[in-house]
């Protein structure tokens, strides 16, 4: 009876026993039900990103090339020293490592023990971008654990600082910043392919998960820049710079027929695989970038938009009276120091009379003369292929409204409108980029049409195949802004005389073998509002031959030292400098010496 | 009457033949899957030294494990049951000494051998054969077995709290105490085991209440002692945190389960044993059945269980021999519950702990010590009236 009486109590137990079983394992069935019908997509997925391992095969950067095919830009495959430091346990090991490959490196071992240390729980650290081949052979021949040595492409600049403005620089991951380098870094980069594999959990491939996808090498750069050119600018600049002790300098070199760029340069300039750790303001290419007041630069621009109305002509005669103009509304205009009294307009130009073109912008009035203004690209951008924030003061912007603020409405709200009148005409309370003031000056020397400034001649592929050619973009580029005659007379009459007289602001620049036209300038620095006195930014505008110009240059001194004694004027500062430029550059493009010029010289002179 | 018994007997050891073709079934599933989990491009196999590689050694042990079957079910169950006159010399007592003497031994430092930083394991020598030996594996079914014995044979007393329970109580704390020390899952497992054969051998349920403060504070003391053991716990209760914690085991396998689908993704096709699934060949092999086959092969898996199960339910009750039955409930019960224990940690139903698949694991000694258990409990099935006779007519 016990035994039965015990085992019915038993055999209750028993059953709870193998219920609980057999519940359990329909669970667990029911279980994997849900988790291989409902979410096997997530959990396909969730194992696939865990175990996919993606090789990416970068692709090389495009080169930059000059207009002649030099190399400027190009990149180079370089070993990487990379660590997984997760990989090394002890301490013991990560003194090792870090004594090690700091002893080839050249590295502090303390510094790379630490991070080391630091970042053990990570799979990844890097010890050292673009090491030498010798130093990567011995990294390699050391044999240390979780020690890497990948190839990444470094980015370099065989002619170092030359064209440095232009070219702008790239991050370390090759991706452009500024320049060239930012302005075509869709071409330049190229599509990076990649190669999908299976791995297992030490991150070895074990399959592929896909095709593998080659990577296209970035498409090269032809710029318009002429090293040759570029080098005898920077050279020139540099000199010029550091004769008068000026704070900076910018040149351009321009082609007046099509616009293209062929040198640009700024001093203080840097090298752009240094870029880094240069100074912001060092890496700014003030040629786009920094509006400054022209001064008498501006006044050819004046003259010529008062012949094209017919409100003038050069040979005609204008009071440029014997003291200061003064009247109401537009205050007293000095000369710089002679006074001209009665000249022809041309020598208004020549000899630069304030007062000369004061006279003739109130002839031809704010809505005639503004609108030149415009008409020369001024308050715009010039839509150079570089990246180009700045457009000059006053420049065109949208108003509250979303309507047009031309710049001759602002212009015409500035001040009292009699002195802006007679500011702008020579170039002052009007602030233009260099690039703005040499596309107009090349307007009048390649007989009045505006072009586009460019800096890029077109794209080619590896093989040499045009892939772009923005050469046919300027073929009949350019708006008529003056009349043929009108500029050619310009030249031949007004410009050429500013070198080639006696009298001339820039004799200095005067050259044996091509006739040169220009136009000197010496405008006073604007700080907050006012004229600094003693502060000028010496500048020369210029071209040559002047029968058909094969290029124009502006050379722009920033702040030449009047302490030194040497002068501060555009002519003393930077016709020589221009003519230099003009001397090497047009032997080098191999223009012919003046025949018949010589004739329009004379005729000038008269 | 006889002719019942006749039948029954007859069935019952038709079951026996039923229960060896769903362990062999296991037994070969589970070899297949171990081999192909173990495969690796690591090592290359050189057959010369076979026994070095877990995966072969698997393989080599299902004509083992058919030996050790064998000759258990052909050895008289009744020989495991207690002999009052030779006490200490009655098989199922003295290996339980002996068994508390190896738990106590493992533990010594020099004569235990450290594996994954737990002392589990007794190295019996062999050289490079490398022979080794869980003594808990062997605790495990020996304590299930002691106590069905030693409840079915002493059913009067059983019910007594200090003449019947606690003995069998304080061999069941001791040895729970010394695995716990070490192998917590195993201990979990044994404990819950030992008191489902107390209380179905006719223990009174309210005398295990004095169990319920040790057992509380043996958790405490063993989980908070440990923080490995603590880890997985609060991993498996707050499953959100981050895959490098505790349930980073878990996350995998549900992972691989997962993505095998309905028919999995092919044999040997599976990802996850790349090292991704640390104990693929051994605990969580039941990830890479699920992930390789598919709902098919985990069907397959849990049904053979269930068979298992189902045929120990039919066995115990043709046999009429209480201790019999009782030894049967316990041997089957506890293959049933070390399964579902380890299913439930792959499916992530319960918290990571380190207990074996009964027959499909690698892993040698647990798998011979299981077919030990399960060749006691096919014999019960065939020897069933000879049992029950003897048992009757015993005085």
């Amino acid at each position: 009876m016990k035994l039965t009486d015990n085992s019915w109590q038993g055999r209750v137990w028993g059953y709870v026993f193998w219920s609980v079983l057999l519940v359990g394992l329909l669970g667990v069935l029911s279980r994997c039900w849900y988790l291989q019908y409902y979410e096997v997509d997530q959990c396909r997925r969730r194992a696939e990103r865990q175990q996919r391992k993606l090789i990416p095969l970068s692709a090389k950067r495009g080169l930059i090339l000059d207009r002649t095919g030099r190399v400027l830009a190009i990149s180079v495959k370089k070993p990487t020293v990379s660590v997984d430091p997760s990989l090394i346990k002890d301490k013991q090991e990560r003194i090792e490592t870090a004594i090690r490959l700091s002893e080839i490196l050249g590295l502090d071992a303390d510094n790379l023990y630490e991070s080391l240390q630091k970042q053990s729980q990570k799979r990844y650290m890097l010890v050292k971008r673009f090491v030498s081949q010798e130093q990567a052979e011995q990294v390699k021949s050391l044999g240390l654990k979780g020690v890497m040595v990948n190839w990444e492409y470094q980015r370099q600049y065989p002619m170092n600082e030359l064209a440095a403005h232009v070219l702008g620089f790239t991050n370390v991951f090759g991706k452009g910043l500024e320049g060239i380098e930012r302005q075509y870094d869709e071409y330049l980069l190229g599509e990076s392919g990649k190669i999908v594999l299976k791995k297992d959990v030490r991150n070895r491939p074990v399959g592929s998960l896909g095709p593998c996808v080659p990577g296209t090498d970035g498409r090269n750069v032809v710029l318009c820049i002429d090293a040759a050119i570029q080098a005898c600018v920077e050279e020139e600049l540099k000199k010029v710079v550091e004769k008068f002790n000026a704070k900076s300098g910018t040149v351009i070199v321009m082609d007046p027929y099509t616009g293209e760029v062929l040198a640009l340069a700024n001093h203080p300039t840097f090298i752009p695989s240094q870029a880094g750790q240069c100074d912001k303001a060092v890496l700014r290419n003030r040629a786009l970038t920094d509006p400054y007041e022209p001064g008498s630069t501006f006044k050819p621009i004046t003259v010529s938009s008062a012949i094209e109305g017919k409100y003038f002509t050069l040979d005609q005669k204008i009071d440029c009276l014997t003291g200061p103009y003064a009247g109401k509304g537009f205050g007293r205009i000095p000369e710089y120091k002679h006074y001209f009294g009665l000249i022809p307009v041309s020598d208004v130009i020549v000899r630069s009379s304030n007062i000369g073109v004061a006279k003739i912008s109130q002839k031809m009035g704010a809505d005639y003369f503004y609108g030149m203004i415009e008409k020369f690209g001024f308050g715009k951008k010039t839509g150079i292929d570089l990246p180009e924030p700045g457009a000059g003061l006053p420049r065109e912007k949208t108003g509250k409204n979303g309507e047009k603020i031309t710049l001759s409405q602002q212009l015409k709200k500035r001040y009292g409108p009699g002195y802006t009148l007679t500011r702008v005409a020579y170039g002052q309370t009007i602030a233009v980029t260099p690039i703005q003031l040499l596309r107009a000056f090349c307007c009048i020397a390649n007989g009045g049409r505006l072009v586009r400034p460019r800096i890029t001649r077109g794209i080619i592929d590896n093989k040499g195949d045009v892939i772009e050619d923005f050469g046919r973009d300027n073929q009949d580029a350019g708006k008529r802004v003056l009349s043929e005659k009108v500029a050619r007379s310009m030249v031949e009459k007004a410009l050429t005389g500013v070198v080639a007289r006696q009298g001339g602001t820039a004799h200095k620049a005067h050259l044996e073998g091509w006739t040169v036209f220009g136009k000197t300038g010496t405008a006073q620095v604007v700080e907050n509002g006012r004229y600094v006195p003693r502060k000028h930014i010496s500048s020369f505008i210029a071209g040559a031959p002047a029968k058909k110009p094969r290029v124009c240059v502006l050379v722009l001194v920033r702040e030449p030292d009047h302490s030194l004694g040497l002068g501060y004027t555009g002519g003393m500062v930077a016709a020589p400098a221009v003519k230099k430029i003009l001397q090497h550059s047009l032997a080098y493009l191999d223009t012919p010496k003046r025949l018949r010029e010589d004739k329009m010289v004379a005729k000038s002179r008269e | 009457m006889a002719t019942k018994e006749l039948k029954n007997s007859e069935g019952a050891a038709e079951l026996g033949g039923w229960l060896i073709l769903f362990i062999s079934g296991l037994l070969c599933l589970g070899a297949l899957m171990v081999f192909s989990a173990g495969a690796s491009l690591d090592q290359q196999i050189d057959l010369k030294h076979f026994w070095r590689y877990s995966t072969l050694r698997r393989v080599a042990f299902v004509p083992v494990v058919w030996l050790v079957l064998a000759v258990v079910s052909r050895c008289g169950y009744r020989r495991w049951l207690i002999n009052e006159r030779q006490f200490w010399l009655s098989p199922v007592v003295f290996l339980m000494g002996l068994s508390i003497v190896l738990l106590v031994l493992v533990l010594i430092p020099g004569v235990g051998t450290e594996v994954n930083s737990s002392m589990r394991w007794l190295v019996l020598g062999g050289g490079r054969y490398g022979l080794r030996f869980q003594p808990s594996e062997l605790a495990k079914w020996i304590t299930v077995m002691f106590i069905a014995v030693y409840g079915a044979q002493r059913q009067d007393k059983i019910r007594e709290f200090w003449r019947g329970f606690m003995p069998v109580c304080a061999v069941l704390m001791l040895v729970v105490g010394l695995i716990g020390k070490e192998d917590f899952g195993t201990a979990v497992l044994v404990g819950a085991c030992g008191v489902m054969v107390m209380l179905v051998g006719g223990v009174r349920w309210w005398h295990l209440l004095v169990l319920v403060p040790v057992a509380a504070v043996a958790c405490y003391v063993l989980v908070y002692s440990d923080p490995t053991r603590w880890n997985r716990i609060i991993a498996f209760l707050e499953s959100d945190s981050q895959a490098q914690s505790g349930a980073y085991q878990a996350r995998q396998s549900i992972m691989a389960i997962g993505s095998g689908g309905l028919w999995g993704v092919g044999l040997g096709q599976g990802k996850i044993k790349l090292g991704w699934l640390p104990e693929d060949t051994t605990d969580f092999i039941f990830a890479v059945i699920g992930e390789e086959l598919g709902f098919a092969g985990c069907a397959l898996v849990v049904g053979l269980f269930i068979g298992i199960i189902v045929c120990t339910v039919l066995i115990i009750r043709r046999t009429n021999n209480p201790a019999g039955k009782l030894l049967g409930a316990a041997i089957g019960g506890t293959i049933g519950a070390q399964a579902l224990m380890n299913l439930l940690v792959v499916t992530g139903l319960a918290p990571t702990k380190g207990i074996a698949l009964p027959f499909v694991s690698a892993g040698g000694s647990g798998l011979v010590m299981t077919a030990m258990a399960a060749g006691v409990l096919v014999n019960i099935a065939r020897n069933n009236i000879d049992a029950s006779v003897k048992s009757s007519v015993r005085p």
